[in-house]
């Protein structure tokens, strides 16, 4: 890349914003460069996040939103913001990996016959050992409501679906691609299959920002769209183990998901602390009104 | 009109009428956006709490008399309005205090975040909050909201060369900042490994 390709991919960029309509050709030419050139390649992305957070207001919280995937920034993103998410994510599969490693101990053979099975790519080996160790996160337990001798069944057939999608499209995808992936279906109204990407995503990289931003947009849609709230309950409870700037959103889907599912005296405990806590948002005054508070 | 703008419009009666759910339905349509409105033109979510209050009741005052047009993207230039009149608020103020300072020149935000090496990459909320308001705001209309520059000009009541020329040089300025910080990231990240 040269600094005239450069100058003419800015120039041609400041002439799209405007108004200007580009030509074939020229669209032709900033793609083409955008992948030679990280940096153009950046604020290209950064012009596109902004258009995302019309939908998605987490976006303007993230870095990963934009950032490249190079060594260097994936590295400072690990070792950055990512390490509150690290806490909570590993809290929450460590509370849940206790009974799952219960039932795994009383049925070695099953799950050891799943993740013995040869990886196709480094990835996606990686993919199928997280998730064996996530596939009863919380999220899973709060989504169950079948009795518990039903569970390993559950699990089973969790385990297997997962263990087949690891040589699917899904797993070959970094998370980036995943929230992008799952924003556009959930644009797109395709909630079921929003959900699942969002999911695929908390359990696949674990570690990342992007499973973060996840945890909102999924218990957003578990509540809005699936009619789930116990799996939304649990989403935004995950949220809440660190302190983050959606805070509030996370608050709130907490006390819609309490109300959907008839625990009215969490739900009104909730609440109050949240008008208490953020006496002048639109939400306190919505629950105000429906709570009489 | 299509049956959207009918269910718009008859959601928005229902909120006028103090209807909960209706208001419920209201807050949870249109609530994200008048957010991240309000905090992208502000640049700072502490101080967009207050725009976000007041474009609340900019609209459950104002519900009464929506015609049916499209309902978000009504509340969108409420909230836009209400969040440039604080912006335009916070600048008079600030320049009572430092008249000396040329804002449209200098970076509105605090800069300590931009110092090298600190927290690289940063989320776009802090590259926004580095622009000057009126760049900022324009910024925000167009990549954000989608607006046209026309459109801009019609809603900021400002000359369209100069939405364009705000643009550009918001665009600019960002770009020398991402840059920036790829740069530092790129010398960071590789001294740390």
């Amino acid at each position: 890349m040269t600094r005239t390709a450069c100058e003419r991919w800015v120039t041609l960029s400041d002439r799209a914003a405007t108004g200007e309509t580009l030509t074939h050709d020229e669209r032709a030419f900033q793609r083409a460069h955008e992948r030679e050139c990280p940096d153009c390649a950046a604020e290209a992305r950064i012009w596109v996040a902004l258009g995302q957070a019309r939908e998605d207001p987490t976006v303007l919280d993230e870095a990963a939103a934009w950032a490249p995937r190079t060594p260097s920034f994936a590295s400072k993103l690990r070792r950055g913001r990512t390490l509150a998410v690290i806490a909570v994510l590993t809290a929450a599969t460590l509370a849940a990996a206790v009974p799952a490693g219960l039932r795994r101990l009383e049925r070695p053979a099953r799950v050891a016959s799943v993740a013995s099975a040869p990886p196709t790519t480094l990835r996606s080996a990686s993919a199928r050992v997280e998730f064996d160790a996530a596939s009863a996160t919380p999220r899973s337990a709060a989504q169950s409501v079948a009795p518990e001798a039903a569970k390993p069944a559950a699990l089973e057939a969790t385990t297997r679906r997962v263990a087949a999608d690891t040589s699917g499209e899904m797993n070959v995808l970094s998370a980036e691609e995943l929230l992008t992936r799952a924003r556009s279906l959930r644009a797109a109204g395709r909630a079921v299959e929003a959900a699942q990407a969002y999911r695929h995503l908390i359990m696949t990289w674990p570690r990342s920002s992007e499973a973060r931003v996840g945890l909102i947009s999924l218990g957003e849609l578990e509540l809005s769209e699936l009619s789930e709230p116990a799996a939304a309950l649990h989403d935004f409870s995950a949220y809440l183990k660190v302190r983050g700037s959606l805070d509030p959103e996370a608050r709130y889907g907490r006390i819609r998901a309490l109300a959907r599912l008839g625990r009215q005296a969490e739900e009104l405990s909730e609440a109050r602390a949240f008008v208490r806590d953020y006496p002048s948002s639109p939400q306190a005054s919505d629950l105000r009104t429906r709570l009489s508070l | 009109m299509d049956a959207q703008p009918n269910g718009h419009l008859e959601l928005a009666a229902l909120a006028a009428s103090g209807n909960p759910v209706a208001r419920q339905a209201l807050v949870e349509r249109v609530g994200p956006r008048v957010r991240v409105i309000a905090v992208a033109i502000l640049g700072n979510r502490a101080e967009a709490e207050d725009a976000i209050q007041a474009t609340w009741v900019e609209i459950l005052t104002s519900i009464s008399s929506y015609r049916g047009e499209n309902l978000t993207g009504w509340a969108d230039r409420i909230a836009a309005r209400t969040a440039m009149r604080h912006a335009r608020q916070r600048r008079l103020r600030a320049t009572r205090m430092a008249p000396e300072l040329d804002l449209e020149i200098l970076p509105a935000g605090a800069s300590v975040a931009s110092f090298p090496g600190h927290d690289i990459p940063r989320p776009l909320l802090d590259y926004l909050a580095d622009l000057a308001e009126p760049r900022r705001v324009v910024l925000v209309l167009r990549h954000v909201l989608d607006y046209s520059v026309a459109e801009i000009s019609e809603l900021t009541e400002v000359p369209i060369n100069t939405v364009r020329d705000r643009l550009l040089h918001a665009r600019a300025q960002m770009r020398r900042a991402i840059r920036r910080d790829l740069a530092m990231a790129r010398v960071y990240g590789g001294r740390d490994r």
